[in-house]
């Protein structure tokens, strides 16, 4: 009870409470804009968090995590176009009812959404967080390597048509987290000469340019196109109010569909983007007029955001518990915990449960500070989405190189962006998903430190990842994962092509 | 909804993309792998410094040459037709990213503030169009955003830009 009281008191404080408003704010900005996203908002600010204590920078995090993947409401209701791949299915239904002429109740409708999934999120979070993290002071390197498995049968399950090119991408994202020394021995492997990359590719740089540049770039192309905004002039006070309390109405399609979110976003590496997919295609299934979705159904706005803030929750589980990110900016957050020199993972529940109650203090929190942003600075957000992109791209760009420097102070990281950013535009010329490259990357060493041990300890016997119960336990849920969310992602995908999308 | 047609010549240009990236990490896959065989690994180590190199290498030439061979029934000279690159149509985009590499080379040499403010201003001048309206958004803008990071960095978080 102090822990909670004091991690209250400091969350409140107001250094704090400003960090939070001010990273729901710029999350929100960056979400709304179309190109940009809660993955690009986290990179640009981990550096600048650097010369902030972990207590204040970590609920910032949070804070940019939870406004940013709500922040694609705005432009999914207003241009038809989603902010983020986390609001993908908010536009079928949200545009279509401000074409409609109630552009007010869709935004409405989308923040008391995102607020109650996000919220019943934080519940989840703080219930299943600390019982898991026991459990996992259970794991050993078997367990560890097989939870490894687990997190890339996932990420290559849900990468659409060709699963091949998820496995190689995966591949070559394990291939660059092993240059620079090896975390057993200490070889230097892979360096080609180049002393910066003894300890290998620096993490922020490299994420910040895969996830960055391809985008930057693809919006650059737009040249002088300008945005066209369905509607401007509405109430947002009035029908933000009326909205707050419509969830009620449709109780039984929220908790289907925030319990989906919260458990796509605990299996690491999946995340908001497809549990707005996969919640909007429950909502419709469930639905009793189903051919009402995609014209404006408030079934299909509240089933997309109720899961995808659900999501946000579920994704911080395992990357507290175990050390796994749940999705993209999950791992970029994860890069974060290791440029402050802290290891999530079950001893942290131990070691430091006052900085793990902080951070689930801010999550609540943030959840409410962005509805109530969403009402202050709608307009705010409109005015955004007018900014032309041949502006703001040369200086997000900016904003990447001084990220990328700042972290060690040298010329080489921004390089190191450079070189992802192109091989992320590469990625996305020949079609292949970035997201198992990610999770390569972030979790190789890991990976390849738990996998080695194991082989020594079993003297290179695999037979212990079968014997092991927890160990066995987790591959054949990688299995049996792999079958069902192959299914689950092929459905979801069906209802998207049913919707003329 | 597309037409057959359509649909077909993104079948034959997906055949084609993959034809490429498949060779792309076959090769990629065998260099890795004589990479990773230079490892120097004790003899007493059944579990070196190189053994999951070489896992990951092997797999990745594997892979590779599997989906090689996958998209090369499908691809003919039509397919390799529907490959085009529009460089005239992406040239802005290729000289902003010309003119960052730039920044970066010589950011330690002109300074950040001069670079920066280079960099934004002939960016948004390039991708609006070479407008005289664009150029001056470019270099108020840019000087703003220099100015501000700058300082920004240098005041509040003690970060030092060259």
């Amino acid at each position: 009870m102090e822990v909670l009281l004091t991690a209250i008191k400091h969350v409140f404080s107001p250094v704090s409470l400003l960090l939070i408003f001010g990273g729901v704010f710029f999350g929100l900005l960056l979400g709304a804009i179309p190109g940009l996203t809660a993955t690009m908002a986290v990179g640009l600010i981990i550096p600048i968090t650097f010369g902030l204590r972990p207590e204040l920078a970590f609920p910032l995090l949070v804070a940019l995590y939870v406004g940013g993947i709500s922040g694609g409401l705005v432009s999914a209701s207003l241009i038809g176009i989603p902010g983020t791949p986390s609001s993908v299915t908010t536009t079928f239904d949200s545009y279509a009812m401000t074409k409609k002429g109630k552009p007010g109740r869709a935004l409405g409708l989308g923040a008391a959404a995102s607020l109650w999934g996000g919220l019943a999120s934080a519940v989840a979070l703080v219930t299943i967080a600390p019982p898991l993290a026991k459990f996992a002071l259970k794991f050993g390197p078997f367990e560890f390597t097989s939870l490894f498995l687990l997190t890339f049968a996932c990420v290559t399950a849900v990468t659409g048509e060709s699963r091949i090119k998820g496995y190689l991408a995966l591949l070559i994202g394990l291939f660059l987290s092993m240059v620079g020394m090896d975390p057993i021995n200490g070889v230097e492997r892979f360096t080609l000469g180049f002393y910066q990359l003894s300890a290998g590719f620096s993490q922020l740089p490299a994420l910040i340019g895969l996830f960055t540049l391809s985008e930057v770039v693809s919006g650059a192309r737009q040249g002088k196109k300008p945005t066209i905004i369905a509607a401007q002039g509405f109430s947002v006070v009035r029908d933000f109010l009326e909205t707050l309390f419509v969830i009620p109405k449709h109780f039984f399609l929220f908790i289907r569909t925030t319990i989906l979110g919260v458990a796509i976003g605990i299996f690491p590496g999946i995340g908001p983007g497809l549990a707005n997919v996969l919640c909007y295609a429950q909502a419709k299934a469930g639905a009793k007029e189903p051919e009402l979705f995609g014209k404006g159904s408030e079934e299909g706005i509240i089933g997309a955001e109720s899961g995808n803030n659900a999501a946000t929750g579920g994704a911080l589980i395992p990357l507290l518990t175990l050390g796994v990110p749940g999705d993209t900016v999950t791992a970029l957050i994860l890069g974060a915990f290791m440029l402050h020199g802290i290891q999530p993972g079950p001893l942290l529940f131990r070691a430091n449960s006052q900085f793990v109650t902080i951070i689930f203090v801010a999550f609540f929190v943030a959840n409410i500070v962005t509805w109530l942003l969403q009402l202050a600075c709608s307009r705010v957000f409109i005015k955004a989405l007018s900014t032309p992109v041949y502006i703001l791209a040369p200086v997000i760009l900016l904003f990447c190189a001084v990220g990328s420097f700042a972290l060690n102070n040298r010329i080489f990281d921004i390089w190191v962006f450079m070189l992802f950013g192109l091989i992320g535009l590469a990625f996305s010329v020949f079609k292949v998903p970035l997201l198992p490259l990610l999770m390569g990357l972030i979790l190789g060493k890991s990976f390849e430190k738990e996998f080695r041990t194991a082989l020594i300890l079993s003297k290179g016997s695999l037979m212990p990842f079968f014997t092991r119960p927890i160990s066995l336990a987790l591959i054949i849920m990688a299995v049996l994962l792999v079958i069902y969310l192959s299914k689950l992602s092929a459905r979801a995908h069906k209802t998207l092509a049913g919707t003329g999308k | 909804m597309q037409s057959n047609e359509a649909m077909e010549a993104q079948k034959r240009q997906k055949a084609v993309l993959d034809l490429a990236f498949g060779l792309i990490c076959l090769v990629m896959g065998c260099i890795a792998y004589y990479a990773s065989s230079q490892i120097p690994t004790s003899v007493f180590e059944r579990v070196g410094a190189g053994f999951f190199a070489k896992l990951v290498s092997s797999c990745m030439a594997v892979l590779g040459l599997w989906l090689t061979i996958a998209s090369v029934r499908h691809v003919d000279a039509k397919a390799i037709r529907t490959i085009s690159v529009d460089i005239k149509g992406n040239l802005p985009v290729i000289v902003v990213l010309v003119l960052f590499a730039v920044f970066a080379a010589t950011l330690e040499a002109i300074g950040f503030r001069i670079g920066a403010l280079a960099f934004v201003a002939l960016s948004v001048w390039v991708l609006g169009g070479f407008g005289r309206k664009e150029l001056l958004q470019g270099i108020v803008v840019g000087g703003i955003i220099t100015l501000a990071v700058y300082y920004g960095l240098k005041e509040l978080l003690r970060l030092m830009l060259p």
